[in-house]
């Protein structure tokens, strides 16, 4: 599903290499998680997957499905079904959480030449998925990500990751600023989402995500690339013996 | 008319210094400003005509009264609460000078809306009367599409105790706009002013807002914003002068603006004179660009960078201007043609 080969970025008009020679590969149905030390490249990586700018790919290539990623705008990516689930949510004042929400999705359905959904179908959806995710209406009425706390944005984020139900996943980080109940809750969301056809990359520091999130395989991201892989009880040896062997 | 040019103010003057009128009438005929205007009141409502303004003795007032003639006068009366609207239109080009009373406890929507002509000069001097309780809403737009000419307002606006005015204002500026509001708060009063210019090309749109406390106990709201692209430019200023009697106001003043192109400029100039001790004011001034960071979220989740440009600019606009879905709808549309 999503292939990433000798990947190399940087940032600063060339001044610093951040990704150097990254190859992963992460099959259709399967959760790979990505651990590292803090400056290994883990937000960067996230950032040249979906396309912001700022960064520069001097190498490597990244496709996904066999279409390349690289080439495309963001919110082509985005249309194409990558998702990321951002590290520090921003907010966006003035617009309504289902306003944003609703013209999203009507941008990638009209991207991919679908019909918009009809406003009772979308209500209908929101209001089941953030009874789920034990998200009050009153906050989707709110301008997006506005006044919420750490831990109501990072739901949120799940919260557009079910409606947008997109094909890949990024998540950066979205274990930090979460409370036990908060983690189960978004643990709970991203395990309904996997499926036979949909791939998930987990970016995290910490082991903890993965005691609710069980993934296929582990990663270590180190200097910008792959040091060592292994499956889940790996990210357990990790997190008690540190990085300090793959520097 | 050489002898009118040299009158008129200039980048000379303080309170001109971002907006020479000189100097862009110099560049333009002004051999029409002996026209009269003809000014329309598209709702007929039956006020009695009211006494003459105070003549003003600056420059633009004595053009005003030397071009404009005698002027237009009303009288809400005592407790008189029409229900639509009074409209000034179809305005484009000349001097004329208006004056509206609002007896105690009356209360008026007043819709304003000017356009000039190519080469134009648009010159009004209107004055607000509003006496004990009562309570005028003063809606100012510009025309959208016509930039050739210049439009020079500006509202003499006197509050009495117990007084409300509120004021929206929307422009698109032009060759030379300028929207000028003076208001004197003379008793307890309430007033809230939200403003916002919208430029491209090489419009300007100035507007000025100034506030004197003489009596205690007002409570004073002033927000404007500014979006400015290719080469035009935006001025805000804003004072408060809270005299010394004037315990006890609460007032604030806001200016955002937003700049999209590095060739357009904004100039503001928020100013606090205070001569009272026990008030609370504030003010508040930023000119900045669209968040890169919102908008690549923006595009993350989908959506295109034209239409995330265009949702920002909306909301940082439109939530400023109140709930005129009037003024929302054309504020939408400048920005679905340009973000």
């Amino acid at each position: 599903m999503l292939k990433i080969q000798n990947l190399t970025a940087t940032v600063d008009d060339g001044a610093k290499t951040i990704l150097n020679g990254l190859s992963l590969s992460v099959p259709a149905g399967e959760v790979h998680a990505i651990m590292g030390p803090n400056g290994a490249g883990k937000s960067t990586l996230s950032y040249v997957l979906t396309g912001r700018d700022g960064y520069d790919v001097t190498d490597g290539t990244v496709t996904l499905d066999g279409d390349d990623l690289l080439d495309m705008e963001p919110e082509e990516r985005a249309a194409k079904g990558v998702f990321l689930s951002f590290q520090y949510p921003l907010e966006i004042p003035g617009v309504p959480t289902l306003t944003f929400l609703r013209t999203a999705m009507n941008a990638q359905r009209k991207a991919r030449g679908e019909e918009p959904i009809s406003a009772p179908d979308f209500m209908k959806r929101a209001k089941s998925l953030a009874k789920d995710l034990k998200i009050k209406a009153e906050m989707l009425r709110r301008p997006l990500n506005v006044g919420f706390s750490g831990g109501e944005k990072k739901r949120m984020e799940i919260f557009q990751m079910m409606m947008l139900e997109p094909r890949f996943i990024v998540m950066d980080e979205t274990d930090s600023g979460l409370d036990v109940d908060a983690l189960r809750i978004v643990a709970d969301g991203v395990n309904a989402l996997r499926s036979p056809d949909r791939g998930i990359l987990i970016i995290t520091h910490y082991q903890r995500l993965l005691d609710y999130i069980v993934p296929d395989a582990v990663h270590v991201l180190s200097s910008g690339a792959i040091k060592a892989s292994g499956d889940a009880d790996f990210a357990k040896r990790l997190e008690t013996e540190g990085y300090d062997a793959y520097a | 008319m050489t002898h009118m040019r040299d009158r008129l103010p200039h980048k000379g003057l303080e309170a001109w210094k971002w907006s020479d009128l000189r100097g862009v009438v110099g560049e333009a005929p002004i051999e029409g400003l002996e026209d009269r205007m003809k000014l329309r009141l598209w709702n007929y409502i039956d006020f009695s005509d009211g006494p003459q303004p105070a003549p003003r003795d600056d420059a633009m007032g004595q053009i005003s009264s030397a071009f404009g003639g005698d002027a237009i006068s009303y009288v809400v009366p005592e407790g008189a609460q029409p229900e639509s609207p009074l409209e000034l239109s179809q305005f484009s080009a000349g001097n004329v000078r208006i004056r509206v009373e609002l007896k105690a406890g009356a209360r008026l929507q007043v819709r304003e809306g000017y356009g000039t002509t190519d080469g134009g000069f648009s010159n009004v001097e209107i004055t607000y009367v509003v006496h004990d309780g009562a309570e005028l809403d003063r809606i100012v737009t510009t025309a959208k599409d016509i930039d050739p000419g210049v439009l020079h307002v500006r509202a003499h606006v006197t509050l009495w105790n117990d007084a409300k005015f509120n004021q929206t204002q929307l422009t698109f500026g032009g060759k030379f706009t300028r929207l000028e509001t003076r208001i004197a708060c003379m008793g307890a009063v309430e007033v809230e002013m939200s403003g916002a210019y919208l430029l491209d090309g090489k419009r300007h749109a100035d507007m000025t807002n100034y506030i004197d406390f003489a009596a205690p106990g007002s409570t004073v709201r002033d927000a404007v914003a500014g979006v400015v692209t290719d080469a035009s430019r935006g001025v805000f200023q804003g004072k408060f002068h809270v005299r010394r009697p004037a315990q006890e106001t609460d007032a604030e003043m806001r200016h955002d603006a937003l700049m999209l192109s590095d060739r357009a400029k904004v100039n503001a100039k928020p100013e606090l004179e205070i001569y009272a001790d026990d008030v609370e004011c504030a003010h508040g001034n930023t000119v900045g660009q669209l968040d890169e960071s919102a908008l690549f979220y923006m595009r993350q989740r989908g959506i295109p960078l034209g239409q995330a440009r265009a949702m920002l600019l909306e909301a940082f606009v439109v939530a400023r201007l109140g709930d005129d879905e009037a003024m929302a709808e054309q504020v939408r549309g400048w920005l679905e043609a340009r973000a």
